[in-house]
């Protein structure tokens, strides 16, 4: 990656206005506010149900000063499929043209879109803002949801399967850009947003996104469980280009270091974990301690 | 020029013909050899357009909703359980009011598995708020799509066009190919009122209030129910575009004259037999029999199906004493879908004693439609009414 | 708003400005000295937790009202 962004050179114009429709603290805000000054004036972006549709506010007002289209719940990669095609069909290729989805509507219902729109070549960047559940519908369990949470439909044994890797689904499509990233650290998520607009076909970009309500906690420290999750080693920042895998930013340097944070502090700072047992937590980190001192033998690559 | 082609050919000509910009295509029998032909017209440069390979038949209808609200004119083509798989974005397309065209090749639903033809895809549905023509020849394919353009970019409303699987779609049969220069001086470009654009940033489709509200200047936008009011609106405002479009074609093509109603031997016919596509035209030898046996019976061809022109069905039937509906679908749990549109059309009609309404199913899930059952069927209804309607009667059932 | 801790507006000059960032509602101007826009502020508290220099507070909203702002 190029020199890395710092707040000082951020763009000042702010293409969301305040007052959006979305909760005290949610952190997609912050990912949101700060991606659309990495993306610029020239996008046209793709919403399907969602928090950020909620964000976006309801008709006839809206909060982004960007051309939108809400689509249907399983189309999204599809509609920006649509858009593109338009677009080149107009001689007008140099928009981009962005998807902004939740984990919902990444991994269950849309997830055949944005294969389709992979396995296709679209020149399409598609962002998955991940709260872990459905949290616009009131917080129920999702493919991204750990295993073990409390959700409004697990709400006595928690979530008894393990979550789906969404990232790897994206890397087994051999796509050219791949990136983790987190509300907790947008600098790092605007750089990669920038770099990922100068790849080729989809580009897929996974954002954790700290939800106060359907994680339960208070608003006031959502970027800082966000910076814990990558802080223990349980949320990973990297880079996949072309199926091969690169930690980032403060994976990195956690990878170099192999200092990693209890994760038990993780665990317990949200209520949505209040069933998982001490027992399974100590187990959760064996394993993060096993895989960080993988990660911390292989060369990692001054990017 | 003429040429002899399937159906499904014909359709992607007209699809050439009326330069559309964005093609989403999925294979779904009896629909394939369609957007195949438009492949092959792309990748051999003679139609210069996007196709779009998408993963699913809702993607493909997602990516002409996207496309269109981008600017570009759409397409795709489906059949059956497609045309159902894409069923919420059929609703999305009117409601967002955007003048995309697609073709129908009409196909039996599961379950349980049929490929045949008949007309349950389409009729199922009839109260999405799409425009509906459907074509009884392969000309009437061609023509119908490229006037279907005109339609829906006038009235920002999409349009299908319905056609019988296999008995069109595969049939050959002669037609006469719109030059490309007619067609271009008929049909303007697509220029829409608003299209997505950084220039002019807006968020079509958000969540709308039960109520209205204002906007940022104070002045009050419309509800979701007047947005719905507006498209009903302007369903009905769609009869006189669907007149003035056959009559500006059949001007510089010289085909057309009947966009509502098809008839045949109508003129003095006491029984009158309806139906929906090709079928129309084979009742047209079940009239030709009963009329060498002095029975004064018509046919006539529904074109428009949606919007359903009930004042031009009960003005042409009103003075019968019986009409014969022929149906390829049905409303599980009532009756034929069209029986009941042409009996409400009927209804309260001021003096007269309406005619009885006879209604037949027949030809499900491709079920052979033999003259001789259509006969008998027709021949029973104009000779042994007791001048009252029927419940649905089934033609060609075995067992 | 502390001022006297608030690192760009002791510095009378950009900097830091990581409340800025962080804001979700995009409340906080990136001015020196920073303001918060209270129309908008929805009191979530994640510029006060991250504030590297603790000057930035919560108050409760009543207070406000009862002050008459």
């Amino acid at each position: 990656m190029d020199s890395k962004t710092i707040i000082l050179s951020l763009p000042v114009d702010e293409f969301v206005n305040p007052g959006t429709r979305a909760c005290a603290g949610c952190t997609l805000g912050i990912a949101y506010r700060i991606g659309l000054k990495a993306l610029g004036r020239n996008t046209i972006l793709v919403v399907p149900p969602s928090c950020l549709t909620v964000l976006q506010g309801l008709f006839p007002i809206a909060s982004t000063r960007l051309p939108c289209i809400n689509v249907t719940f399983a189309s999204t990669a599809a509609a920006g499929t649509g858009i593109l095609a338009a677009l080149k069909a107009l001689g007008k290729e140099d928009t981009n043209v962005v998807c902004w989805a939740g984990d919902g509507g990444t991994s269950d219902i849309g997830l055949q879109a944005l294969s389709g729109a992979c396995e296709r070549g679209e020149n399409l960047l598609y962002i998955c803002y991940d709260n872990e559940g459905y949290m616009n519908t009131g917080v129920q369990r999702s493919g991204t949801t750990p295993k073990g949470t409390i959700t409004a439909n697990t709400p006595i044994l928690g979530k008894l399967q393990q979550a789906k890797d969404v990232p790897y689904i994206m890397a087994a499509h051999g796509i050219s850009y791949i990136a983790t990233c987190s509300a907790a650290y947008p600098l790092d998520l605007y750089d990669k947003i920038k770099k990922a607009l100068s790849c080729p076909g989809v580009k897929y970009i996974h954002i954790h996104i700290p939800c106060p309500p359907g994680w339960v906690f208070d608003p006031a420290y959502g970027v800082q469980i966000g910076r814990l999750a990558v802080e223990t080693g349980i949320y990973e920042l990297y880079e996949v280009e072309y199926y091969n895998k690169r930690l980032t930013g403060a994976s990195q340097k956690l990878a170099a270091k192999n200092n990693l944070k209890p994760v038990k502090d993780y665990f317990r700072a949200q209520g949505r974990f209040r069933a998982i047992t001490d027992a399974q937590i100590e187990d959760i980190q064996n394993q993060l301690n096993a895989k960080w001192d993988h990660y911390s033998q292989i060369p990692v690559s001054d990017v | 020029m003429n040429i002899i082609e399937s159906g499904n050919v014909a359709a992607a000509i007209g699809v050439m013909r009326a330069r559309a910009q964005v093609i989403a295509a999925y294979p779904i029998t009896p629909q394939t050899p369609l957007t195949e032909k438009l492949s092959e017209l792309i990748e051999s440069g003679q139609m210069d357009a996007q196709y779009v390979p998408v993963e699913s038949e809702h993607s493909a209808l997602a990516v002409c909703i996207a496309a269109s609200s981008a600017g570009a004119r759409a397409f795709t083509a489906t059949s059956a359980n497609g045309l159902l798989y894409m069923h919420e974005q059929i609703h999305w397309a009117a409601g967002a009011r955007l003048p995309i065209v697609m073709c129908v090749a009409n196909r039996g639903i599961g379950a349980p598995w049929t490929v045949w033809n008949d007309h349950q895809d389409s009729i199922s549905q009839r109260d999405t708020g799409w425009i509906q023509i459907y074509a009884n020849d392969n000309q009437q394919i061609i023509d119908s799509v490229i006037k279907a353009y005109m339609i829906a970019e006038k009235m920002s409303i999409p349009v299908m066009v319905c056609y019988d699987g296999y008995i069109l779609s595969h049939t050959y049969m002669p037609f006469t190919v719109p030059d490309q220069l007619d067609v271009d001086g008929f049909l303007p470009s697509f220029n829409p009122a608003y299209a997505l654009d950084p220039d002019m940033p807006a968020n079509l489709n958000p969540v709308t209030l039960p109520d209205v509200r204002p906007d940022r200047n104070g002045e009050l936008a419309h509800g979701y129910m007047e947005i719905r009011h507006l498209l009903q609106e302007d369903l009905l405002k769609t009869f006189q575009v669907v007149k003035e479009t056959d009559e500006r074609f059949t001007g510089i093509f010289g085909r057309g004259g009947d966009p509502f109603l098809e008839p045949y031997r109508c003129d003095d016919a006491d029984f009158v037999a309806m139906a929906l596509g090709s079928l129309s035209y084979h009742l047209r030898d079940v009239v030709d029999m009963l009329r060498d046996e002095g029975i004064k019976a018509g046919v006539m061809g529904l074109r428009l199906f949606r919007p359903f022109p009930a004042s031009a069905i009960s003005e042409a039937l009103i003075n019968r004493t019986g009409v014969i509906i022929f149906e390829k679908a049905l409303s599980y749990g009532y009756e034929g879908a069209l029986c009941s549109e042409v009996k409400s059309a009927l209804y309260n009609q001021s003096g007269n004693k309406p005619p009885f309404v006879h209604n037949y199913i027949l030809g499900l899930g491709g079920r052979e439609i033999k003259t001789v059952d259509l006969f008998n069927a027709l021949k029973d209804s104009c000779t042994r009414h007791d001048g009252k309607d029927s419940g649905t009667r089934w033609i060609g059932l075995k067992i | 708003m502390d001022h006297e801790k608030c690192i760009p507006s002791k510095k009378g000059k950009p900097a830091c400005f990581i409340c800025w960032l962080f804001c979700p509602e995009g409340t906080i101007s990136r001015t020196v000295p920073p303001s918060i826009d209270y129309e908008y502020c929805k009191g979530c508290g994640i510029c006060a937790q991250e504030c590297p220099s603790g000057a930035i507070v919560m108050v409760e909203e009543s207070s406000f009202i009862n002050e008459g702002k």
